[in-house]
């Protein structure tokens, strides 16, 4: 098996049973008791709205994840399409809200807990919170080891859930009355009313889905197994809600359902006599799985939304240190964790409070999902190409919104505050520390800020307001970062970086890469800065005014990395470039040493990256051999720009097979035509592709390569060119390598 | 140094777990660098198979590159290295697994030790490693001073 489908190795039933087995879980064992008091028999139609919207959400989840399934789900989504302020509120958002359903979850279970056994109350803490600040440390302390528990041990749990609420189904259909359901007061004793205040109360029941998202990345074919997962979920909980809240209140009339214990109530008067204690103990335990399931799974879910916030830099990074025993993200799940047993100890008392909130954080972060999928639409992405869409679409996503923020109206004031507290706190929180450090805009912002002209001005200050300081450097226009390691190549790579730069009308960034040996330590390089700066200041002084002979604005920057070429991939990132040029020395300087890391990096590539190898650097005389390979695009706009900017003169040169001149012309002159060549010289010669470069080359000056395959610029790294010819030439030599289209949609996507 | 000790060290597998670790046993490793041709250093990501793991599986990928470099920067200058990572449910087991795809003669590992309670809870991988080996296996005393 290949290490890829080991990384991906969770299946449908996995990602069935995570999005089961966390929604199944206090909502159902715990609140149909007090959803009754507040609403009457009709209680049941408040579930079933409860997952109607679940549904509507679903859909829009699905659609989001099967075009972008990354670590992280909702949070995920609203920061590319939202951008980082929305990011925030969602990250953080959603961390709260998993953070506080955890804390009801463990609420759940101390109340089934002290129906089994007795648990003394301690101080201000009631025997309910003690059992669950006890159950809430023993999930944290689960994950923080990483239990070793394969796969089929959550399968084992939702079908053993399954199992026993099945059988009470069963049987208590069989003692099922509807006179008891109806009760003397009609179906909605309390008014149709009390429907949707119902809903909100019993939401956190349908929390859940939205987690198979967050482990997309892990899941076998995520393009049909997602959906399927999510909606399937939504509906199988949906209708057994529907089915087990009926028989609960078929069995106990529905005044005298139990506040804390529902269920073992409703199965103790279900089962006959002989079987009530077994069917109880049997209901009580299921409870206990069924709450510690979804408190697991909710831990383990907050951990991927910080790690991809900690990978945006919205939340810092050290958050997801892994612990080097145990594999687990420990100090994301200690924190976590903290929040949990707070919650339970301030809040505890009152079960509502902390399912609400969950509830009203997750719908918040469902509304903006929505918004984001709207925008994904709109913007027309390219690189957005789900493999599932929802139906009537614009519809749904409105739909959710609506849902989703309408059923906030039906919440109840001190859970909306909390919440609100938490969203401004995000807020805050973005423009005290996140907006100084991210470095994505989102597709909203850049959408808004392109077309600075067309919109109104009050949205595009409110979106420069809003945007992370480093977009207020890219904006908008093209950046060519020239990586400069040696002064002696500085002129050629500034010439080509401020001809490229020019021709497009975007600006150059300047970087100088000094590599420092492992065995100093980068402080003590920063030490010697006098010497470096030194140095730096020359070199960058020449680049600046080599830069200024194109007229192109200029910025420079000096990077001290023990990293070399990662670094340049680093800072090209960071900068959001969209052409790196650099000297070949200083691609090969670092070749051999980092090769595993360089591999993976060099597959991804950023950006577009130009790789000089300078034999005395002279522009003038163009020689382009191409085969239409997908950096032709690439080396054909070099040409353009070495054109437009310094009068080079291009010669296109095209090898075909012995015998086929003729079409290889035909192919050739239509090619250049494609790429704006159409006046240069055209060759076409026959025979061996080195030999033919090689003499086509002798009376021009540079030659540029568009790699012709994947892996091109690695290969220089490595020394391990396949044409040789490139490296034997006596004049100049320009590789050119573009992302694959699918590295592109990686780079936007994260 | 005899011939069969050349055999012996001419391509080392070193498993390396974390930052630490991997400094570490580069520091263990270096005093018999002379007889060795070949360093592949190996980072295997353990997976449970059909569950979802506790740590993001990218975050992972991340890290084991950070480590491999480790290894690659600090041996790179005095033998070749090569790195590699893989996934597998059993650290012990993938890494001879790789050990014989990568086709080592030897695999060289640092102890870890631990407390009890920690071999308990995540497995004592040291003394799996030494038992019933299908390719030689080294344990590294710890060197004298480690670098920083």
């Amino acid at each position: 098996m290949s290490d890829e489908e080991l990384a991906k190795d969770l299946g449908l039933v996995s990602a069935m049973t995570i999005g089961i087995g966390t929604m199944i879980g206090a909502g159902i064992f715990v609140l149909p008791g007090v959803a009754a008091r507040a609403a009457g028999p009709v209680v049941v139609v408040s579930f079933v709205v409860g997952g109607v919207i679940a549904m509507v959400n679903a859909l829009s989840v699905s659609e989001l994840g099967t075009a972008m399934p990354k670590a992280g789900g909702g949070y995920y989504y609203v920061n590319r399409a939202l951008g980082p302020l929305f990011g925030s509120i969602a990250g953080l958002g959603d961390w709260m809200g998993l953070a506080f359903a955890s804390a009801f979850y463990s609420i759940g279970f101390g109340q089934y807990l002290t129906t089994l056994a007795p648990v003394p109350g301690i101080a201000f803490l009631s025997d309910i919170q003690v059992g669950a600040l006890v159950a809430g440390s023993a999930f944290v302390f689960v994950n923080y080891v990483g239990a070793k528990e394969t796969g089929g041990v959550q399968t084992v749990i939702v079908t053993l859930l399954l199992a026993i609420l099945g059988l009470f189904a069963l049987q208590g259909w069989l003692s099922f009355d509807y006179a008891t359901l109806t009760g003397e007061g009609g179906l909605a004793p309390l008014g149709y009313g009390a429907v949707l205040p119902g809903t909100a109360l019993v939401f956190v029941s349908f929390l859940g889905y939205a987690k198979i998202a967050t482990v997309a990345e892990e899941l076998k074919n995520p393009g049909r197994n997602l959906p399927i997962a999510i909606i399937g979920s939504v509906a199988i909980v949906t209708v057994l809600y529907a089915i087990l809240v009926s028989i609960m209140l078929g069995v106990v009339p529905w005044p005298e359902l139990s506040q804390s214990a529902p269920l073992t109530q409703a199965t103790r008067a279900a089962f006959p006599g002989g079987f009530a204690g077994v069917a109880v103990t049997v209901v009580t335990l299921g409870a206990l799985l069924a709450t510690a399931s979804s408190a697991n799974a909710s831990i383990l879910a907050s951990a991927r939304i910080n790690f991809a916030m900690g990978r945006d830099k919205i939340v810092t990074n050290w958050l997801n240190e892994i612990h080097p025993k145990f594999a687990t993200p420990y100090r994301s799940i200690v924190l976590t964790g903290g929040l949990i047993v707070v919650f339970i100890a301030l809040l505890g008392q009152d079960l509502e409070v902390l399912s609400k909130a969950a509830s009203v954080l997750h719908l918040v972060v469902y509304a903006l999902m929505n918004a984001a999928l709207i925008v994904f639409r709109e913007a027309d992405a390219p690189e957005y190409d789900p493999d599932f869409r929802v139906p009537l679409y614009p519809l749904t996503p409105l739909l959710g919104i609506v849902l989703s923020l309408g059923l906030l109206g039906f919440v109840g004031s001190r859970e909306l505050a909390l919440s609100a507290a938490f969203v401004v706190g995000a807020v805050v929180w973005y423009f005290a520390y996140a907006r100084r450090h991210t470095d994505g805009q989102g597709l909203l912002g850049e959408y808004i800020r392109t077309r600075g002209e067309t919109m109104p001005e009050t949205v595009v200050t409110a979106a420069e307001t809003v945007a992370p300081e480093s977009a207020a450097r890219a904006d908008g226009a093209s950046t060519v970062m020239v990586a400069l390691s040696n002064p002696r190549t500085e002129r050629a790579l500034m010439t080509l970086g401020g001809a490229i730069a020019k021709h497009e009308g975007g600006q150059v960034l300047a970087t100088h890469v000094v590599q420092v040996p492992d065995q100093t330590s980068l402080a003590a390089a920063a030490a010697q800065r006098t010497n470096l700066s030194r140095e730096s200041e020359r070199l960058l002084t020449d680049a600046r005014a080599d830069a200024e002979r194109f007229d192109v604005p200029v910025e420079t920057q000096t990077i001290l990395s023990h990293r070399g070429v990662e670094e340049v991939f680093e800072a090209a990132r960071t900068h959001d470039v969209d052409t790196v040029v650099m000297g070949y020395g200083g691609a090969r300087l670092a070749g051999g040493r980092v090769e595993g890391t360089l591999d993976e990096l060099t597959r991804d590539l950023p950006c577009d990256f130009l790789v000089l190898n300078e034999r005395g650097f002279d522009p003038s005389k163009v020689l382009l051999p191409t085969a239409g390979g997908y950096s032709s695009d690439l080396s054909a706009g070099v040409a353009r720009a070495l054109r437009h900017t310094v009068d080079a003169d291009v010669s296109v040169l095209y090898v075909a097979d012995e015998g086929e001149t003729e079409s290889g012309r035909a192919f050739l002159a239509e090619w250049a035509a494609d790429h704006g060549l159409a006046d240069a010289e055209l060759l076409v010669e026959t025979g061996d592709v080195e030999r033919a470069i090689e003499a086509a080359a002798t009376d021009r000056t540079l030659v540029v390569v568009g790699a012709t395959e994947e892996g091109l610029l690695s290969r220089v790294v490595r020394g391990s060119l396949a044409l040789s010819v490139l490296e034997d030439l006596d004049t100049s030599v320009l590789l050119a390598e573009r992302p694959h289209a699918r590295s592109v949609r990686e780079r936007l996507f994260g | 140094m005899s011939t069969e000790s050349m055999v012996l060290l001419d391509h080392v597998l070193v498993p390396v777990a974390s930052d630490e670790d991997a400094h570490a046993t580069c520091a263990a490793l270096r005093p018999y660098l002379d007889a060795v041709e070949r360093v592949t250093a190996l980072h295997v990501i353990e997976k449970r198979p059909n569950a979802v793991d506790k740590a993001p599986v990218e975050k992972r990928r991340e890290d084991a590159a950070a480590f491999l470099g480790i290894v690659e920067a600090t041996l790179g200058d005095v033998v070749g290295v090569d790195t590699r990572t893989a996934f597998g449910t059993d650290v012990v087991e993938t890494v001879f697994e790789e050990a014989v795809d990568a086709d080592a003669t030897a695999v060289a590992f640092r102890p870890r030790g631990g407390g009890r309670l920690a071999r308990l809870l995540a497995g004592d991988t040291a003394t799996r490693l030494v038992t019933a080996p299908p390719r030689p296996v080294l344990a590294l005393p710890e060197a004298e001073t480690e670098v920083a």
